[in-house]
This record gives structure tokens, C-alpha cells and sequence, in this order.
């Protein structure tokens, strides 16, 4: 076995395939618990950014930090995963498909749909599903009817892999008989097939996908490896000469700048580069024991890998390493170049040659200088070398290295700091100024110029010399900041840059033309539009801010190197990919010498650190390292809002929220911070990933959540969730206006019964009035008075003694008569003395004819009450309408009960009858009327005569 | 133990005659060997009990193994527990494989072809979709198939005690050589 695999090695070294020095950092995620790690099948990933894997053991849910487990009732593996815009729909082993919704996986229905695993999932992007089974062809599935494609409809087989969604209507489909395009026609497929007749190098397809460039497909096979098939000409050119060796192709990847990425079963992960010439470059990384599955590219241009042990995060695409032999060590290391033969490291005195074309990583050396290598410049295949003490070197294109002499004031003995050309000129900088020399191509050259400190660069130490795009001499000083010499006269920005920030180290022009600046304690500073802009957060997380070397790539990313750490500046993304110890890739440290990096023609950037050399890609694609954020749950009372709701009730006011940041770079830096519209105007900075609000007051509210790479949130990504807690009914205007008509009412009303109260008040008045003049009338009735005083008059006469009595009875009927009668009502007791007094004076007048017997309970005397006079007033009536004489006495009877006095007498009517009557009985009526509800009644009962007085 | 077989064999060249141009080869010589190469003991086996058919028109075959007819092992209790433990041959008596010949090969023709069978595989009552290699030679009606390949226990639902993991492998290779003669 192992013979075998050695053998396969040297095969691949004499063909086309390039075992690389440089290999990319993968990280594996096992995803569960158990050490193998769960056996992945699909992966995709949403407009999010979240990631989606389907496993063994479930679909699984990622946000560059954390896996979360989607809820599912079924145990099977899920196999395959389809995402468009919202929906994420997930196939079985079984041939079940589901659907997420709420956090969780619901089966979906299907009539006539598959019964085996699928094995592929997408979607058209118009309610069109299609799944890819391995027993039962395509499944065209709307509206939870499906229509098979099978060998029945010319499918070439029923096993169906990977396909790809063409436009609409047709797909491209791998089976194990050759490769289907599907076509929907007129409502039916058509099926034209390509295999092995048609120039496909294997019967079986297992994954087709168009190029990005070109129209031609990546095909993967499962013996021939991978062709770019022309379907037109149905011609296929194949990716590498002779037979394949890498297993059965499982994925391929297209990625930008005419790439692909290839993942087989034999655990290889190959890039492949389609040369100019039509040739294709392969580099293939083992990774033994690993299945790779299937292969997903993230925005941030991470690629990770399904595998039969969880999930492989590789960083091909941005970044890999070196990882030299002896005698490399990081802290020897002084200068760095890359040419077309490989990378050549100075360590101290000694120059090393490593070349990148194999994987042997052997360091060869190549030249001892007097004194330690302290620059070196390539220059289309010859190089400089700069020593500090021992001046400067030439090598030329055969090799041979010669010391130089003539480099002005700096000298034979020179300490060279930095060497950079332009047009016919090399520009070599010391620590006695800077020589701007001509040279020819076998190393001679002539001073034409000495700059320095007097001639006005303002300082005599450059640490860098750099030539823009222009031709323009930009240079790094210590003490004059950052200075540019445009052929005439030099230019200075002196007051950008503070006394600290007079020392620049570094220096280097960007993709985009601007310049960047590395300085002292003042960490990195960007020029753009003729201004220099310090872009050195206040909150910035490094403890040293000493830049050692900056560098542009050719796609505008800007790498800064710190002792400990390397951002990486995203100018689409606008922040920084930030690399340290934390990443598990062994940068505990790179070199403090300064400028100590290299660029190779292709933009590549090469930086040593302790494990080797690190290499930043140059980037093709256009990755965006921004990460986004989502709120994952609105909760009310700490329960999910699992309804769509916006609108709450009033009782529901205590409002929380859960978010998360999506990320693939750096999800460990994301800083978050929230604010709720219609609360509070201010915004929360935070690192929970949960807030909530409690007792909210009804009305409108906006919550917004944003996340940023850097402190300042300079350009944010956002998300919101808008909603409105009600008003309870009792401050709605509806209420308002009903309560305000209420109200009206109510107040109408209350000044109608008033009104009514006081007029009844006032006829009351009114009636007592008339009463009281009708009374005091009836006792100055003559006939009283006369009969009084006749009764006095025989009284004086005949009894004496009985007349003084009578005498006061009568002054105290008047007195009372005239007290009482203002009153609306007085308690019984005292009526009955009123009308005691009257009964003495008629009974001196009358006599025995006159009989009055009152019977009155005591409580009823003591609590009851009547209209004044009311007692007396019968009385009266009895006597004037009835015979009183001896013959016939009148007898009167006072009863009383609980609620009411009676008053009865025998009838015997008067012949004549006595004037002024008439008026006491209706005016006792009307009054009780005004008073009480109770009334007066009055009957003849028999020979009786009966008035009924209720008490009040 | 014949009789089952022979039903199932006429169950599947049944609808195959019904074609009316199936030429069916049957094995006449078929022997299955599997060893475990564990770190602590290598564990070896073999069964002569091969039966099978192939359909060289229609490229399409079954095969199929007695369980309990492998010998051969280290000693009788491993074959106890091989049986009794691991494959449970008295739930699971047979081991099969049906299923395609992927590429487009006359086998009455006389020649050698490395050939992709590909198809579901039954062992322990779980089966596996399988893509396999042989090797072919197709001599004046006879057919000789060799082929290795392996099998991983984990696929089969085969659960190895912790104890015995040092000496059982997870994945067994297997190794099958078979004769075919034209069946008249």
C-alpha cells in the first residue's frame, strides 16, 4: 500500500500537477461530540450568510461561531439542501422532504414524490423544486405534486448525483450512465444525453457545474477525474494529461479568475488554474482519511468541505503557508525577495534560496555576506543586495554576485537600509541619505544624485523607498514623516503627522492608487485624496501599534504586519481581517525587522513567522469579510413570538430579543450595539446577544441591532424588527369621543333634574305660601274668631276659671298656626299638641258633642312626621261639614300605624254648609305630592269618612 | 438451504427471460475471503458458498453468501461470536449484492475488462449503495471475477464492543473470486 502511494507521487511530479511549497490552514469542525465527527452530506449557504449542513445526524445551522442543531422529529440523515431567498428545504435518505419554518423541520407532503435518498435538492427560483434521487430520477415537485424524470422519459439512469439548475427550465444532471440535460418543453422533459460516445472521459457523472467564465462545465466523473465539456460541440478537454489519480470526484468548485477547487473521495482537495495556453495547473492538497463530500465557498472566501468527519474549513482561497527546513528560524530572518526561481530569505549574513515548485521545502544556500543582508531587491531576474556595514551587492542573471562600489556618500562600507528602481534608476537609501544612481545590467552604476536631510527629504535615515505607479520616489523617514520626490522637488505632509508621527517605517501603494504609511506608535495611516487619515482606532485591541512592514496586493487588500499579529485590510468590505495566535495557525510572532516581507508577481504577499512563511493570497475573488447580523427571536415574557405578529397587546409591553452575528472573519471581534426607536434615541453598545424591554409604553417602535467589525461602527450591517404595542381601549379616541358624549350627558342632565328640583322647590314654596295664606284666611275666618270669642265670652261668665285656660289654648293655636305653617313638615308630637290646643277650644264650644279620641303608639309619635297643620286641617273639615251636637256628637278618630295616620269620622252632613271651604284637603294633597311619593287618600267607607295620612 | 435460493434465482430471471434475449451466467465457483487487520490481531475468513447470476445482456447480477458458512476463524469462539455477536446470521442469514455493471461491455465476448458494479449491498440487514471494481476475463463462456474491496463496519450497522476494538478492524477487506458458466 504504501509503495503504491509513493509511486503515485512521483507520477505526479512528471506530469502537469504541481505538488506546492505553500499549502492553505484548514480547521476541522466535528460538529458533534463523538471523535470521528458527524458524516456530512450537503452544505449551503443563505443570502444571510448562515450556513447550512446537512448530516447524519440532522441539519445543522452555522453563524461563523456557533452550530446550532435544527429541530427535527425524524432521526434521518438529511442528504441534501436547497436554499432560495427565505426557504431552506432539506432532503432525506428516505425521500422525505422537508421544509424549515419556525426554527424547526416540517415534512412536506408530496403526492407521487421519491421513496429513496435524495441526493441533490434545488430550486429553480420560481416555486420549482427538483430533487435528484439514487433510484428513482428527477423529481420535478410544485405544489406538492411530483412529476419523476426516469429512465422511462430517456433518462440515461435512475441514479441520480449532483446536478446543476440552468436557467429555468432545464437541468444538467450526473448519473451513472452518462450526463442528462433535462429540458422542460412545452410542459414535458426532453433528455438529451452526453456520456463516454459524446467525449466524457466516465460513464459516471457525479457532478456537473457551468464556469463562471466560459459556458463550458466542470464535469466530475468517477474514474476519468474532471473535463470542461463543451455541450455545443460535445467536446471535452480534459483538466490533465493521463490517467486521473485522485480518486472519484465528488465536488467542484468553481471559483473566480478561471479556477476551480476539486474534492474527491480519496481525500485530496485540488486547486486548478486553467493556464492561458488552455492547459490547467493542478495543485492537490492530501488530506488522509478525509471524504470530501461537497464544497461551499463563503462570502468571506472560506471554503469548507462536507466530510465523512464533519466539517474541514480551509483558507485556499486568501491565505496558506511555508513551512521551510533548517536552517530557517524566524528571528534570523532580515530580508525577504521572491523571484520567478523561488523565495531567497537573508538570515543575517547568510542569503538562502527556497524554491516554491516543489514540496520539498529545502532551503539552499546561495551567498555569505560580510555583514547581516539587510535589503534585498529583485530586478527582472538580477538582485541587489543591501548589508548593513558592508555595502551593497549585485547578482546577476547567471548567478554570480559581485560587491558594488560608487554608491555616492553612502560608501564601500555602507549600511543600506532599503533598495527600490525606477526608469533606469536605482534608489538606494542609508543611513547617509539616499543615492539616486543609474546602473546597467552588469552591475555598474554613477551617482546622479544625492538626496538627504539638506537637499530637503528633511532626515538622513529612510527606512523605505518606494516607487508609485508615477515613478514618483515615495520615502519612509525618521523624523520627517513620509516624503515623496517627484523627479523635481520633494513633498511633505508634515502636519498630518505628529511628533510621534514623524518616524515612518513603512510604506507601499495600494490596487486603488493610494498610498498607506506605517509609523511609530501611530499605527497605520491611509492617503487619499492629498490628505493623510490616521486609521488607528482609539479603542484599537493591540497592545503594540508598531507597524514592521506594510504591503498592497494587487487586488486591494493592504497587509499590515504588527509584532504579533496581521490585519489584512478589505477595501470592499471596508475593515480588517485580523490574524493572531487565536487562530490556531501558529502566529505567535512575526519578525520585528522592518519591512521585512516580499510580493511575488502575481500579488501574493510572503511574511515570515515562527512556524515558516506566511502567504496572503492574491485574491480574484471579490470577498467580503462584513458580517451581518439577525435577530433570531422576538420574545414576549421570554416567549417566542412564533406567529408572525407586529401588533401586541397593551399587557404585552415586556418585549426581549436574542440576535447573533454572521461571520466568517473574526466572529470573536463582532461588537454589537442596539437601540429601540420610540424609546430610546441613544445606542447600547453590547456583547450580550439579548436585551429585552420591559413595561413599554402602547405606540410604535423600531428595534434596531447592528454589528461591526470595529468599535467605531463606521459602516455597520443591520437588522430590524419594527413593531407596535396597542393602545388599550380605554385611550383610544373612540373612547374619548364616547366617554366625552357621556359626559354631556351626564351634565345635560344633572341641569335638567336640577331645574326640575328647583321648580318643584320653588311651587312648593309656592303652595306653602298659598296654604299658609289660605290658613292664616280660615283662622280669621269670622266664623272661628266670633265663635271663639262667644265661647270666651260665655266662658268669662260661667267658668272663670276655665276661661284663662281656653284664653291660652287659643293664643297657642295662633302661635303654632304661625310657626309652623313656614315648614315643609314637623314631627307628630308636636302636630298633636297644635291640634290639642284646637280640639280644647272647639270642645268648650261644642261640649260633649264633640268627641275626639286619639290613639297613637308612642314610637309612631316620637319618629313620625306630617305637613304642618295637616291633623288640624281634617279636624276642621270634620267639624264644619258634619252636625256636631249633643243630639249627634262627632266623634273623630286619630289612629296610627307604622306608616300612616287615619282619620275617620261618621258622616252626618250640615244642612248649610260653611263658606271658604274646600281648599284644605287638595292643598294637604298637593303638598304631599311635592314632598313624597306617598299619597293622601281619602274614601267613605260605609257611613264613614276615612283620610289616610301617610307619615313621613 | 438449496431451495430458498433456487425460488429467489427463478424470481429474478423470471421478468428477465421475459425479455426473451437475456443470457444469464450463474456461478459455478465462487469463494469470498475477509480479513480484519486489527493492531492486535489479524482476523481471517473465508466462505466457498458464492452463489450468484449474472445477466450479461441486461449487465445486471445478483450474489449472495451464506454467513454461517464462513470458516476459518482463530479459533471456534470467534466464530461464535462472529455469528452470534456481529453479523447475527440467524436473523441475518445472507449477505447480498445486486445491482448493475456500469460500463457498456459484451461479456460473451472473449477479453479482460476491468469493470464498476454498482448496486446495494446487504450485510447485517443494512444495505448500502456500492460502487465495486472487478476484474474481469471472459473466456468461451466462462467468466472469472476477481475483485477487492472493503467494508465498513459502521455502514452495517456492526457494533464493535470497546473491548475489542484493538483487535477488530472497523474496516474489512474482502476479496471475492468467482466462476460463471453460461447458464443453458
Amino acid at each position: 500500500m504504501k509503495h503504491r502511494r509513493h509511486l503515485v507521487l512521483v507520477v505526479f511530479v512528471f506530469f502537469c500537477a504541481q505538488m506546492r511549497a505553500q499549502k492553505p490552514f484548514v480547521r476541522d469542525f466535528p460538529l458533534l461530540e463523538v471523535s470521528t465527527g458527524a458524516n456530512v452530506n450537503a452544505l449551503e449557504q443563505d443570502k444571510t450568510g448562515y450556513i447550512w449542513i446537512g448530516t447524519d445526524s440532522g441539519l445543522f445551522r452555522y453563524n461563523g461561531q456557533a452550530f446550532m442543531r435544527v429541530y427535527d422529529s425524524v432521526h434521518i440523515p438529511v442528504t441534501a439542501i436547497a436554499i432560495a431567498g427565505d426557504d431552506v428545504w432539506v432532503g432525506y435518505s428516505n425521500g422525505m422532504i422537508g421544509t424549515v419554518a419556525g426554527g424547526a423541520i416540517k415534512k412536506i407532503e408530496i403526492k407521487n414524490g421519491p421513496t429513496c435518498k435524495v441526493t441533490s435538492l434545488k430550486t429553480n427560483g420560481c416555486n420549482l423544486l427538483i430533487a435528484g434521487t439514487d433510484e428513482q430520477g428527477v423529481f420535478f415537485i410544485m405544489n406538492h405534486i411530483a412529476v419523476a424524470i426516469n429512465s422511462a422519459n430517456g433518462l440515461s439512469d435512475n441514479s441520480v448525483y449532483g446536478f446543476s439548475v440552468i436557467g429555468h427550465k432545464s437541468i444538467v444532471a450526473g448519473t451513472d450512465m452518462g450526463m442528462n440535460e433535462i429540458r422542460l418543453q412545452d410542459g414535458k422533459p426532453v433528455v438529451t444525453v452526453y456520456d463516454t460516445k459524446q467525449g466524457l472521459p466516465d460513464d459516471i457523472v457525479m457532478v456537473s457545474k457551468k464556469d463562471r467564465g466560459s459556458g463550458l462545465y466542470w464535469v466530475g466523473t468517477q474514474q476519468g477525474g474532471v473535463v470542461l465539456y463543451d455541450m455545443g460541440h460535445k467536446a471535452a478537454k480534459s483538466i490533465m494529461p493521463g490517467k486521473w489519480q485522485y480518486g472519484q470526484v465528488n465536488d467542484v468548485l468553481p471559483v473566480s479568475g478561471k479556477r476551480a477547487w476539486i474534492a474527491t473521495q480519496s481525500g485530496y482537495l485540488i486547486e486548478v488554474t486553467s493556464a492561458n495556453n488552455g492547459n490547467a495547473i493542478l495543485h492537490p492538497y492530501l488530506y488522509e482519511g478525509k471524504i470530501f463530500k461537497k464544497l461551499l465557498c463563503d462570502k468571506a472566501g472560506n471554503i469548507w468541505c462536507a466530510t465523512n468527519h464533519g466539517l474541514t474549513m480551509m483558507t485556499g482561497e486568501y491565505m496558506g503557508y511555508i513551512k521551510p527546513g533548517a536552517p530557517y528560524s524566524l528571528y534570523d530572518v532580515t530580508a525577504m525577495a521572491r523571484d520567478s526561481s523561488g523565495l531567497w530569505i537573508a538570515m543575517k549574513k547568510g542569503l538562502y534560496h527556497l524554491s516554491l515548485k516543489d514540496s520539498m521545502q529545502k532551503i539552499d544556500f546561495a551567498f555569505a555576506a560580510k555583514a547581516n543582508i539587510t535589503s534585498l531587491f529583485k530586478d527582472d531576474g538580477c538582485m541587489w543586495i543591501g548589508t548593513f556595514g558592508d555595502g551593497l551587492y549585485y547578482k546577476n542573471k547567471k548567478g554570480v554576485i559581485t560587491k558594488v562600489t560608487g554608491i555616492g556618500e553612502l560608501g564601500v562600507d555602507a549600511n543600506i537600509l532599503s533598495i527600490a528602481a525606477t526608469k533606469g534608476r536605482l534608489w538606494v537609501a542609508g543611513l547617509k541619505g539616499v543615492e539616486e544612481l543609474s546602473y546597467t545590467t552588469d552591475g555598474k552604476i554613477s551617482l546622479i544624485k544625492h538626496h538627504g536631510k539638506k537637499t530637503g527629504i528633511g532626515s538622513d535615515y529612510v527606512y523605505q523607498l518606494y516607487p508609485d505607479a508615477n515613478g514618483d520616489i515615495w520615502m519612509a523617514t525618521d523624523g520627517a514623516g513620509v516624503c515623496m520626490y517627484d523627479g523635481a522637488s520633494y513633498h511633505h505632509w508634515d502636519s498630518s503627522f505628529d511628533a510621534n508621527g514623524k518616524v515612518a517605517y513603512s510604506i507601499t501603494e495600494d490596487a486603488g492608487k493610494d498610498m498607506w504609511a506605517g509609523t511609530m506608535y501611530k499605527d497605520l495611516y491611509h492617503f487619499h485624496d492629498n490628505e493623510w487619515k490616521n486609521l488607528r482606532l482609539p479603542e484599537t485591541q493591540y497592545p503594540d501599534v508598531n507597524i514592521s512592514a506594510i504591503m498592497a496586493n494587487y487586488t486591494g487588500q493592504v497587509i499590515s504586519v504588527y509584532q504579533r499579529c496581521v490585519d489584512e485590510w478589505y477595501p470592499l468590505s471596508r475593515y480588517s481581517r485580523h490574524f493572531n495566535s487565536a487562530m490556531g495557525i501558529g502566529l505567535d510572532s512575526t519578525s520585528s525587522v522592518l519591512n521585512c516581507a516580499a510580493k511575488d508577481d502575481q500579488g501574493n504577499i510572503y511574511i515570515p513567522y515562527q512556524q515558516g512563511i506566511l502567504v496572503f493570497r492574491n485574491q480574484q475573488g471579490a470577498y467580503d469579510i462584513s458580517p451581518n447580523v439577525r435577530i433570531t427571536q422576538p420574545m414576549i415574557y421570554t416567549k417566542p413570538v412564533t406567529d408572525n405578529r407586529h401588533v401586541f397587546d397593551h399587557d404585552e409591553n415586556y418585549i426581549g430579543f436574542a440576535f447573533e452575528g454572521i461571520g466568517y472573519s473574526n466572529h470573536e471581534r463582532l461588537n454589537y450595539r442596539y437601540t429601540l426607536q420610540g424609546y430610546d434615541a441613544e445606542w447600547i453598545y453590547t456583547n450580550d446577544a439579548s436585551v429585552s424591554f420591559p413595561k413599554l409604553a402602547p405606540g410604535s417602535y423600531k428595534f434596531r441591532v447592528q454589528v461591526s467589525l470595529n468599535p467605531a461602527f463606521e459602516h455597520p450591517q443591520e437588522d430590524d424588527y419594527e413593531f407596535a404595542i396597542a393602545t388599550p381601549f380605554w385611550k383610544t379616541d373612540v373612547f374619548y369621543v364616547i366617554s366625552f358624549l357621556g359626559l354631556l350627558i351626564v351634565g345635560y342632565s344633572y341641569v335638567k333634574i336640577r331645574e326640575r328640583r328647583l321648580k318643584s322647590i320653588s311651587r312648593l314654596q309656592q303652595e306653602r305660601m298659598m296654604f299658609e295664606y289660605e290658613h292664616l284666611k280660615s283662622q280669621v275666618n269670622p266664623h272661628f274668631l266670633f265663635n271663639s270669642l262667644y265661647a270666651l265670652s260665655i266662658l268669662i261668665e260661667e267658668k272663670k276659671e276655665n276661661a284663662l285656660s281656653y284664653t291660652v289654648h287659643l293664643a297657642d293655636l295662633y302661635r303654632n298656626m304661625l310657626t309652623h305653617s313656614k315648614k315643609d313638615m314637623i314631627p307628630l308630637n308636636e302636630e298633636l299638641s297644635i291640634l290639642n290646643d284646637y280640639i280644647q277650644i272647639q270642645q268648650t264650644r261644642f261640649g260633649d258633642a264633640l268627641k275626639v279620641r286619639i290613639d297613637i303608639p308612642r314610637e309612631v309619635l316620637e319618629n313620625g312626621q306630617v305637613v304642618p297643620l295637616a291633623l288640624q286641617l281634617l279636624v276642621e273639615n270634620a267639624i264644619k261639614h258634619n252636625v256636631v251636637s249633643v243630639a249627634h256628637p262627632l266623634v273623630i278618630e286619630i289612629l296610627a300605624t307604622k306608616d300612616e295616620i287615619v282619620i275617620r269620622n261618621i258622616i252626618n252632613p250640615k244642612i248649610s254648609k260653611e263658606k271658604g271651604a274646600g281648599i284644605g284637603l287638595v292643598n294637604i294633597k298637593e303638598r304631599y305630592g311635592l314632598l313624597s311619593r306617598k299619597i293622601v287618600s281619602y274614601e267613605v267607607s260605609g257611613n264613614e269618612y276615612i283620610v289616610k295620612l301617610p307619615l313621613l | 438451504m438449496k431451495k430458498p435460493l433456487l425460488v429467489l434465482l427463478s424470481i429474478l430471471i423470471l421478468p428477465m427471460s421475459l425479455f426473451g434475449q437475456s443470457e444469464v451466467y450463474e456461478v459455478s465457483k465462487g469463494d469470498i475471503h475477509f480479513h480484519s487487520n486489527a493492531p492486535q490481531e489479524l482476523i481471517k475468513a473465508a466462505s466457498a458458498y458464492l452463489s450468484g447470476i449474472v445477466d450479461v445482456k441486461n449487465r445486471t447480477f445478483f450474489f449472495k453468501i451464506s454467513i454461517a458458512s464462513f470458516i476459518g476463524f482463530n479459533s471456534p469462539l470467534q466464530k461464535e461470536h462472529f455469528n452470534e455477536n456481529y453479523l447475527e446470521s440467524d436473523v441475518f442469514p445472507f449477505a447480498t449484492f445486486s445491482g448493475k455493471i456500469i460500463e457498456e461491455i459484451d461479456l460473451s465476448k472473449n477479453g479482460a475488462y476491468d469493470i464498476r458494479a454498482k448496486g446495494k449491498m446487504t450485510i447485517h440487514g443494512v444495505e448500502e449503495q456500492r460502487l465495486i471494481k472487478c476484474h474481469l476475463l471472459c473466456k468461451n463462456g466462462v467468466i472469472s471475477v476477481q475483485s477487492d474491496f472493503t467494508v465498513l463496519l459502521a455502514d452495517h450497522n456492526i457494533k464493535i464492543p470497546r473491548i475489542v476494538s484493538d483487535k477488530l478492524s472497523p474496516e474489512i477487506n474482502v476479496s471475492v473470486n468467482a466462476v460463471l458458466i453460461k447458464k443453458t
